[in-house]
């Protein structure tokens, strides 16, 4: 088994990245994805969507390289072929504080440190954490975890982002100011990758969709496109395409 | 469906009332606390340890009855006696049998929940009582012979036991249940201290007067009583009763996994060690960021600071008395020692599921690791330094050799160390 992840130059200058997983699991036989193949256009924003255990998680993990069982080819274009990945469970170093959290990320993506100083202070007024820049990550609600992983993903100013289920613990304040920094990077000229299962605020956001069922590629395209596929009228949601096709 | 559980016949319900429930659950308790119990202790551990241990104290308190007290046993203050007991009872502690699925719908039916508790106070009780006779009877040879206690006096004296270790485990229970983190540690401590104190006075001043003994045993059984009663009409404290329950299910599983797996830790937003996030370097850039990181993550750490201070303590000790050709010698098993523990500790750091998903440069790492390395060793290099010195040359000449010694180990020894440590690692 075996996963290629390039910093491709020679990709399409408007695509972020390109995923073809020809198949990838846990290990132990029977993989949990396979046949999923797609591209994440500069400011795009595409959605993966499925029940859950349909392999939404298992996608990301693949394209991360994060499973041992994987045969595919993930290419990661932009201008500077990075990438910001924030997890659906939190994940954070006990002994450090928010802000060392921050410069630590900054740090290694060689962020200027007057620009850093000026972002993360930004980033700390928009999620509402100023108040939280010395404490300890361990002690922070669910949420603020969330925001504090949201923070750490927008400081890099990647190419691409991969979000896993974003919305989970976030309160409508931070929802709202989530979304903006994502439109705001969007129009940067950077893509979006991002499973969740939120249908109402994905069919307001996502520019496309994927659809995974049983760990397979059941949709694609546009909301139009997914219509079409699930054989709904045109004004029928993206909920109801879901429901049909699921 | 748990295994061995009888199928009741159809038409009736598996759990018929608080008592099925508390049985199912009692059950299961055992059946853990015997499996942690079966985990350290196979046929050969039976064979070569439980056994032979269990026969020879047999013997040996065979010994104490039939051939006298060791003569030791003379020189024993009478306060020995209770202070041993109080250890005992200071163990005792309540399960109520109370899980957090009875959140779900169990709580609703106050008949059940207070069915389960009712019997969960009566187990407990009954195993302090088990408990606290069983270190008495230990005991009890040294309490006849030393102390020429009677039958009347003996058995006065468990009872006054047990109650205590009732009456101390419900204290507990109740202080522990209504607060938590300081407020509740500042609590037990005069409310285990006092009937600790009492049960030591009533020992030494009324052990020969059975009659007062049983008095204040009558007062303790009013006493917990009562405290049942408080208990029982307590509302509000459903999370703390499971947390507490819990605590004390696993107490025997952390004893036997102590040495083998590390405590969890206590969750903790404030930091007391480098509490505004300040920059250890002057420099900004990268390696030192992750340097500095690194070292708060060190001495942010109770358990590292603990060891820290530990081997610190245990070398500057070391360091004092021996002749200067040891102490150079000890001077340099310290510094590889700890410098070899840091280097791991580092390793640990880099491997963390945060900080490996971020892109370091190979290059940024390695300088990095040796400002980390080296600043976490100056607190321990200072100290061993002026040990070293001062016990050598006196306080005069010492302070003299303090700075190039400092120099010589702190930059040259770390450095010469550690690459030996890393070229080893590579290997």
């Amino acid at each position: 088994m075996a996963i290629s992840i390039d910093i491709n130059d020679e990709m399409d200058l408007n695509l972020v990245l390109e995923v073809s997983i020809e198949e990838a699991g846990y290990g132990g036989g029977t993989p949990c994805i396979s046949d999923i193949c797609f591209q994440v256009r500069k400011g795009e924003l595409l959605g993966i969507i499925g029940p859950n255990g349909a392999g939404k998680s298992t996608t990301i993990k693949a394209i991360l390289g994060l499973l041992k069982h994987v045969k595919a080819k993930v290419s990661i274009g932009g201008s500077s072929g990075t990438y910001a990945y924030i997890p659906e469970q939190p994940i954070f170093y006990e002994d450090l504080t928010l802000w060392e959290h921050l410069d630590l990320a900054a740090a290694a993506y060689e962020i200027a440190y007057e620009d850093f100083v000026e972002h993360a202070e930004e980033l700390l007024t928009g999620f509402g954490m100023s108040q939280s820049r010395d404490l300890l990550p361990a002690g922070f609600s669910k949420g603020m975890k969330q925001k504090m992983m949201l923070m750490i993903g927008f400081l890099a100013k990647p190419d691409i982002y991969i979000v896993d289920e974003p919305f989970i613990g976030l309160d409508p304040r931070a929802t709202k100011d989530f979304l903006r920094l994502l439109e705001e990077e969007r129009e940067r000229g950077a893509g979006v990758l991002m499973s969740t299962h939120v249908l109402d605020t994905a069919e307001k956001i996502c520019d496309t969709f994927i659809m995974i069922s049983d760990g397979k590629m059941v949709a694609q395209g546009t909301l139009e496109d997914i219509r079409i596929t699930a054989g709904q009228p045109d004004e029928a949601s993206l909920f109801e395409c879901f429901d049909r096709l699921m | 469906m748990e295994g061995g559980m009888k199928v009741k016949p159809r038409g009736d319900y598996q759990f018929r009332g608080a008592g099925d429930l508390f049985w199912r659950r009692l059950k299961e308790y055992i059946r853990s606390q015997a499996s942690v119990f079966r985990s350290i202790s196979d046929w050969t551990v039976w064979l070569y340890l439980i056994i032979p241990g269990v026969l020879l104290s047999a013997r040996l308190y065979y010994e104490l009855w039939v051939e006298g007290l060791p003569s030791f046993s003379e020189a024993l203050p009478a306060g020995i006696f209770p202070s041993l007991m109080l250890l005992i009872i200071y163990r005792a502690g309540i399960i109520l049998f109370v899980q957090e699925g009875d959140v779900l719908f169990i709580r609703m039916a106050k008949r059940f929940m207070s069915g389960i508790m009712l019997r969960g106070a009566i187990y407990s009780m009954t195993m302090i009582g088990i408990m606290i006779t069983l270190g008495f009877v230990v005991l009890l040879p040294f309490l006849v012979q030393r102390l020429d206690m009677s039958t009347v006096e003996a058995i006065s004296y468990l009872l006054l036991s047990i109650t205590m270790g009732w009456t101390v485990a419900w204290t507990r229970h109740l202080v522990s249940v209504n607060y938590i983190g300081w407020r509740r540690t500042l609590l037990l401590i005069p409310t285990l201290g006092l009937p600790c104190f009492l049960y030591t006075q009533v020992s030494l001043l009324w052990m020969d007067e059975p009659q007062w003994l049983l008095v204040v045993s009558l007062l303790l059984v009013f006493t917990v009583i009562l405290l049942i009663r408080i208990r029982l009409k307590m509302q509000g404290t459903f999370m703390n009763d499971v947390q507490e329950d819990n605590k004390l299910k696993i107490r025997f599983t952390s004893l036997i996994l102590t040495q083998a797996v590390d405590k969890p830790r206590a969750t903790r937003t404030k930091t007391w060690v480098f509490r505004s996030s300040p920059y250890l370097y002057r420099s900004r850039s990268a390696d030192r960021r992750l340097a500095g990181a690194a070292v708060k993550a060190l001495f942010r750490n109770p358990q590292h600071r603990l060891l820290y201070l530990q081997f610190t303590g245990v070398c500057l000790l070391a360091m004092i008395w021996p002749p200067v050709i040891i102490k150079c010698i000890l001077l340099l098993a310290t510094y590889i020692l700890f410098t070899y523990w840091h280097y791991r500790y580092w390793i640990s750091f880099l491997n963390d599921d945060w900080i490996s998903l971020l892109p370091w440069p190979e290059e940024i790492v390695s300088q990095a690791r040796v400002f980390a390395i080296r600043t976490m060793l100056i607190p321990f290099s200072v100290i061993m330094s002026i040990a070293f010195s001062i016990s050598w040359l006196d306080l005069g000449w010492g302070w003299v050799l303090l700075i190039p010694l400092l120099m010589i180990t702190l930059y040259g020894l770390t450095s010469y160390i550690l690459v030996f440590v890393t070229l080893s690692n590579h290997k």
